[in-house]
């Protein structure tokens, strides 16, 4: 089913009120919209409220969709949107990095690093690496790697330039690298 | 960067995290509930709406009859004339026109009768 076909289903339920039809979006997102909450927020319990709160406010807001964007963006960014509130409420605390640190990082030795994917003691520490990232960059990471999301959509969903997307997503790596290596901490 | 294969090897991992089974049917009764409230909501809202412009209609309808038009409310119902024919015509039309009223009548008495009858002895 294409975006087109989604839209269409949208307007059957907010003209026709065929409620029935939302189960189709709640199959066929709510594990992925689970997975990045879960990404951002420390429990499962946790991540299953905010995805159930998620669902009920695409459905409560389901007439300001306009389909300018995917119907998966609109919704990863209600998503993105309740883990980040939920978080800030806790005021949960991330580690920071200097900046200079990360600029003067050689690319080559983070891209080295990033694909040796048979070394476990290094996915280990990659693992370890994540949990500290600030919840924005979990994010990111999540949305670029896991739900392999084009960078324009990620704009979208995290509510920047897609330049910016970009910027981003090179310190992040930079970031993980330096946490892995258990440096500035 | 796509080719960052140890990242994504362990976000890629995490996807085999799911929700309970019933997740989606317990979401599916929640938006139930929210639809219906919804609809309530926008039915309680419209007969507010219809309400409201109804009575100021009304009011702004007497307001201009009244005061600026000076209208008069008492009704004058304008002379008349009926011939003796027309008269006989009318009067055989009520007449007919009571027959069928109290024909009815009779009948839903009947029928009101013949269920009451029925639901006694089931």
């Amino acid at each position: 089913m294409d975006n087109q076909d989604e839209i269409n289903y949208i307007k059957r339920i907010l003209d026709a009120g065929e409620t029935n039809l939302f189960s189709y979006f709640l199959n066929r997102y709510s594990n992925s919209i689970y997975s990045l909450i879960l990404r951002i927020v420390p429990t499962k319990e946790d991540a299953e409220e905010l995805t159930q709160d998620t669902f009920l406010k695409a459905y409560r807001k389901l007439d300001t969709f306009k389909g300018d964007c995917s119907f998966s963006t609109w919704l990863f960014r209600i998503g993105y949107n309740t883990a980040i509130s939920f978080v800030r409420k806790r005021k949960i605390i991330f580690p920071v990095i200097d900046e200079n640190l990360l600029a003067n990082m050689p690319d080559e030795a983070v891209e080295t690093i990033f694909n040796k994917d048979d070394d476990e003691n290094l996915l280990q520490q990659l693992e370890v690496a994540i949990e500290k990232l600030n919840a924005e960059e979990k994010a990111l990471i999540t949305l670029y790697y896991m739900e392999e999301k084009p960078v324009a959509e990620l704009a979208i969903v995290l509510e920047l330039t897609p330049e910016n997307v970009k910027v981003k997503l090179f310190r992040v790596r930079k970031k993980l690298y330096v946490l892995m290596n258990g440096q500035n901490l | 960067m796509k080719q960052d294969r140890a990242l994504i090897k362990i976000l890629k991992s995490q996807k085999d995290e799911k929700l309970p089974p019933d997740f989606s049917a317990r979401m599916m009764t929640q938006i139930y509930i929210v639809s219906a409230a919804r609809k309530k909501r926008s039915m309680v809202l419209s007969y507010i709406l219809i309400s409201t412009v109804s009575i100021s209609l009304i009011l702004l309808a007497t307001y201009l009859l009244k005061d600026h038009l000076s209208f008069n409310f008492s009704f004058r119902i304008p002379a008349s004339f009926f011939s003796p024919q027309s008269k006989t015509i009318f009067g055989f039309s009520v007449y007919i026109a009571s027959l069928i009223l109290l024909l009815m009548f009779i009948d839903r008495f009947f029928r009101n009768m013949h269920e009451k009858k029925r639901m006694g002895k089931s």
